[in-house]
């Protein structure tokens, strides 16, 4: 019987990290074939390095049964054809039963390429995993994130990307004695159909970091201006949290698309998160199912949010900040 | 300069809500433009106004997909063609980016350059343009903020990265995926609806474009949905109504002190 083999393609940031995303679908792959007779999990890095060491000793932690390194000059800086191209030639090759990929800007931007390269589905933005009778059972929001959708792809390999945060990696992971496989793919310079010309870096926020926050103040659309909206801020600055927005509040301008949450931006794990005038579809749940406890604050009873927080408080989002920054602020 | 730009019509998914028996109500939601394809045609407009360009909106979908392409004429695009055929009607991702390379080079092989929107609303899968672009065999670049220059053969953009941008230089024929901005699309002008109500939209169907319909729709798809359910919530959460504004904040405030820990 072939081997039943899951490949995950191992991003690197700019400053050569691996991305946490990574990580923790190496972890999800693992578990996943955990019950599979004969399986693999291997690991793709496409890149240019000196020393692989550190990597290969991290991915053996989190039950990657293989690596293969695929190093060359040219990968140096990021072209998405030549990454493109590696990476199917190798899938090519290791004929692979699943393929993940982590949601973030560049997985968004090769994962189709190398899906549509070798001729097979690929199911963006999962939150959910599992792996039946060989075949890969991929559920993500869809709808404007009113309903989920379990799919299914009926070629090989079956392809899928994930958002970082959705699954995590196990505090106490087993390690496997990880074989190395360094490989070679052809590739030109005439295939190098972009190229960066610079990096510039944004503002970056550091005080209003959501990834490591405990709590979070959120608002959305029924804060109504953007001038309730910046009360978050102080709330957050009087009780030591962070403010993140949803789409809606971004949408309207409230906010800037640096701090939204959800599918289509961040993924938090705070201890609180306290959402006000936010609907809660499922596009912005999935930025915010793995936190401990979730208070909503809307003044509609019935909107999807109530249902699905561990309290629920039917009121007016702007009234209760005001009190809550006075009452704060007189104690 | 020719430009394609991609335009989906979407449910207004606001729109949609659930019925008691948790079946998705989509009576009288309204169809709109995808809004990240609004800004791809400003985006294209926006070239044509600065060097001239010939803009062609092309869109898959049903017949009554025609209104979002006749608005975006009454923008400024100049012609449009709407791909329509009932071997088209749930074409996943890889599907739908088939029909749409195989139009392109059937009828418009002359492009410079696509512009697509970076997702759609409704699906959210950000896969159809780049799909698009290896079905072409042409550059990609997704995720642009704006576009710098185009040059000869080589278009220059900003793109978001995770945490900063970069400056992409990319060669001609190429796909840009473009995310929604803060800057302003255009409304009609009255000359442009006028221009819309007369055009002449072209709906061509899997025969007219010498696409094998076997690879479009459910059955061309590589991917299909097994199951579609009700998002599920917190088994015992509570829901408090009835508190004053200032009850609720002290609630709040307590609440968060002991879930912090």
């Amino acid at each position: 019987m072939d081997k039943f083999k899951v490949t995950v393609f191992c991003e690197t940031a700019w400053d050569d990290s691996v991305a946490p995303v990574s990580y923790e679908l190496t972890a999800k792959a693992s578990d996943l074939v955990k019950n599979i007779e004969n399986s693999e999990v291997q690991v793709l890095i496409v890149g240019k390095r000196m020393n692989y060491d550190d990597i290969i000793e991290s991915f053996s932690n989190y039950g990657a049964d293989k690596v293969i390194i695929v190093n060359d000059d040219i990968f140096e800086n990021y072209s998405a054809n030549l990454y493109r191209k590696a990476i199917s030639e190798i899938l090519k090759k290791e004929k692979p039963n699943v393929v993940f990929f982590g949601a973030t800007v560049k997985g968004r931007e090769l994962a189709p390429l190398v899906a549509t390269t070798l001729n097979t589905g690929l199911t963006a933005d999962c939150t959910e995993l599992d792996i039946v009778d060989g075949k890969l059972e991929a559920t993500r929001p869809t709808f404007g994130g009113k309903l989920n959708a379990t799919i299914l792809c009926k070629t090989l390999p079956q392809m899928a990307t994930v958002r970082a945060g959705v699954f995590r990696v196990p505090e106490n992971p087993v390690k496997k004695d990880t074989k190395v496989n360094f490989d070679w793919v052809n590739v030109h310079d005439e295939e190098k159909f972009t190229k960066i010309l610079e990096l510039i870096p944004e503002y970056a926020d550091d005080d209003n970091d959501l990834s490591k926050a405990e709590i979070i103040y959120a608002g959305g659309r029924g804060m109504k201006s953007k001038e309730n909206f910046n009360r978050l801020f102080e709330l957050a600055r009087l009780t030591g949290g962070v403010v993140g927005a949803s789409r809606g509040a971004v949408d309207a301008g409230f906010a800037d698309s640096s701090i939204q949450i959800g599918q289509t931006g961040k993924t938090i794990h705070a201890k609180v998160y306290v959402a006000f005038g936010i609907s809660g579809l499922a596009q912005h749940m999935a930025g915010i199912n793995s936190c401990d406890k979730i208070i909503s604050v809307n003044k509609d009873s019935n909107a999807p949010i109530m249902k699905l927080s561990d309290i629920g408080i039917v009121g007016d989002a702007e009234e209760i900040i005001k009190q809550m920054v006075r009452s704060l602020k007189n104690k | 300069m020719k430009i394609i730009v991609c335009v989906k019509q979407v449910p207004d998914t606001a729109d949609i809500k659930w019925t008691e028996n948790n079946t998705l109500n989509r009576d009288g939601v309204e169809s709109v433009i995808n809004p990240c394809d609004l800004f791809a045609t400003e985006t294209a407009l926006r070239i044509k106004d600065r060097q001239g360009a010939d803009i062609t909106a092309i869109s898959m979908g049903p017949k009554q997909a025609e209104s979002a392409l006749r608005e975006v004429i009454s923008m400024g695009v100049d012609e449009a063609c709407l791909l329509s055929d009932r071997y088209f009607a749930a074409s996943d991702t890889a599907a739908t980016a088939r029909v749409l390379a195989k139009a392109i080079q059937e009828k418009r092989s002359d492009f410079d350059l696509i512009i697509c929107g970076q997702y759609a609303s409704d699906g959210d899968t950000a896969q159809t343009g780049p799909s698009l672009a290896q079905n072409l065999g042409i550059s990609l670049v997704t995720n642009v903020k704006s576009i710098e220059k185009i040059e000869n053969d080589k278009i220059i953009v900003f793109k978001q990265e995770e945490d900063f941008v970069s400056r992409i230089e990319a060669k001609l024929p190429a796909v840009i995926c473009i995310l929604t901005g803060k800057y302003l699309v255009r409304m009609p002008k009255i000359s442009g609806r006028m221009k819309a109500q007369d055009a002449k939209i072209p709906i061509y169907t899997a025969e007219d474009i010498n696409f094998d319909a076997a690879y479009s729709g459910l059955k061309g798809s590589p991917t299909y949905v097994k199951k579609a359910f009700r998002p599920k919530g917190r088994s015992d959460g509570e829901i408090l109504y009835d508190n004053s504004a200032v009850q609720s904040a002290e609630l709040l405030l307590d609440k968060i002190k002991e879930f912090k820990g």
